[in-house]
């Protein structure tokens, strides 16, 4: 398999996970977590940065977290609460991505998208959150996903994966999208591969 | 008298002028139709000839806490293949467990080929097995048993 793959979110990243990652085809990973020393990491063919999330409800809190984290070595999400926070994130440079989940799913709109698209900010949506929910909520997922398509906007998969058990096979998750989501492969395959490689190589190269 | 029979001679030459051009163009249009049938006819045989199912033998290898058994296995995935995509596509997909190595923890499944992306996505999504954690990887999809067999020996992971 070659090795193309990209993960923008690993809840934890531990010696046994990367190096199953490795085998996986990733070498790549964005990690809210670690064990172990990155270098040791680099070392197995992974090559990991790490990760801020940043739950904000108003603008003055995002703006007060974002003055605070590294933002030049590690990818930022933000997890809007308000429509406003959304909008703002959308056009701050200082954020990568704009993490899309079951509680949040009703603030991004085609407003939302088109912001975004206009600065080009991809989203970020985990695989957990498009496999594992309930009927209601992969339904919003379904229509979100497929508006996102449609306005030709790019987004990242991330497996939250905390343990090995946790982790999916890349091909698993491209043919979810397809079968599950009408989804078409090559823009799945765009969500594992393209678009979080450029994300996570801006802040390796820092 | 001249002019009159003039003037009828002409209309009569422009009626069958007219006439004339309207068969052949009749006549072309048929032509048209008679070409779109035999298209649309053509389209519709080769439509029959992809009907035709395919067998696909998907390499698959299993990673789990304790050895799992071949039922297990079967009964796992069969579960996981309903939940995702409902019994009516179970039954037209017909997934088998063709062999399964204890040892190894390697096997193939074999599917139609229309239905081979669903069983790539219930065989990745399969979690446990009879309560032990398990992952279920598919490693490569072949079109031949022979193949497959060997795949099984000689991929590794």
């Amino acid at each position: 398999m070659r090795r193309v793959f990209a993960d923008i979110h690993a809840a934890l990243c531990t010696d046994e996970n990367l190096s199953m990652y490795y085998k996986l085809g990733y070498t790549l990973i964005a990690c809210e977590k670690f064990s172990g020393r990155t270098s040791e990491m680099a070392e197995r063919g992974v090559s990991v940065v790490g990760k801020v999330v940043i739950d904000a409800s108003s603008t003055s809190d995002l703006r007060e977290a974002l003055g605070k984290v590294k933002y030049r070595e590690s990818v930022i999400a933000v997890h809007p609460e308000s429509v406003e926070v959304a909008r703002w994130a959308a056009h701050d440079g200082r954020v990568d991505v704009i993490l899309l989940t079951p509680s949040n799913i009703r603030i991004f709109d085609k407003r939302q998208f088109s912001t975004m698209k206009y600065y080009s900010k991809p989203l970020e949506i985990r695989i957990p959150h498009l496999l594992y929910s309930n009927n209601e909520v992969k339904s919003y997922f379904y229509r979100r996903l497929n508006m996102l398509v449609r306005f030709k906007l790019g987004f990242a998969l991330g497996t939250s994966a905390s343990s090995f058990y946790e982790l999916l096979h890349p091909l698993v998750a491209v043919k979810a999208l397809k079968t599950l989501y009408d989804i078409p492969e090559k823009i799945a395959l765009l969500a594992l591969t393209d678009i979080p490689r450029q994300i996570i190589f801006r802040k390796l190269n820092v | 008298m001249v002019d009159i029979i003039l003037l009828f001679s002409i209309i009569l030459a422009l009626i069958l002028a007219f006439l004339i051009i309207i068969s052949i163009t009749l006549l072309r249009f048929r032509r048209l139709v008679g070409a779109c049938i035999a298209l649309l006819r053509a389209r519709e045989e080769r439509s029959e000839v992809s009907k035709k199912l395919r067998r696909r033998y998907v390499v698959f290898t299993a990673i789990c806490e304790e050895r799992v058994r071949f039922s297990d296995l079967q009964e796992a995935v069969s579960s996981k293949f309903c939940e995702l995509f409902s019994e009516t596509m179970y039954y037209k997909a017909s997934p088998q467990l063709v062999l399964f190595d204890e040892s190894t923890q390697r096997g193939v499944y074999r599917v139609t080929h229309l239905y081979l992306d669903h069983l790539i996505v219930a065989l990745g999504l399969v979690k446990n097995i009879k309560g032990k954690k398990c992952i279920l990887l598919p490693l490569r999809t072949t079109g031949t048993l022979k193949k497959a067999r060997e795949l099984t020996r000689k991929l590794r992971f």
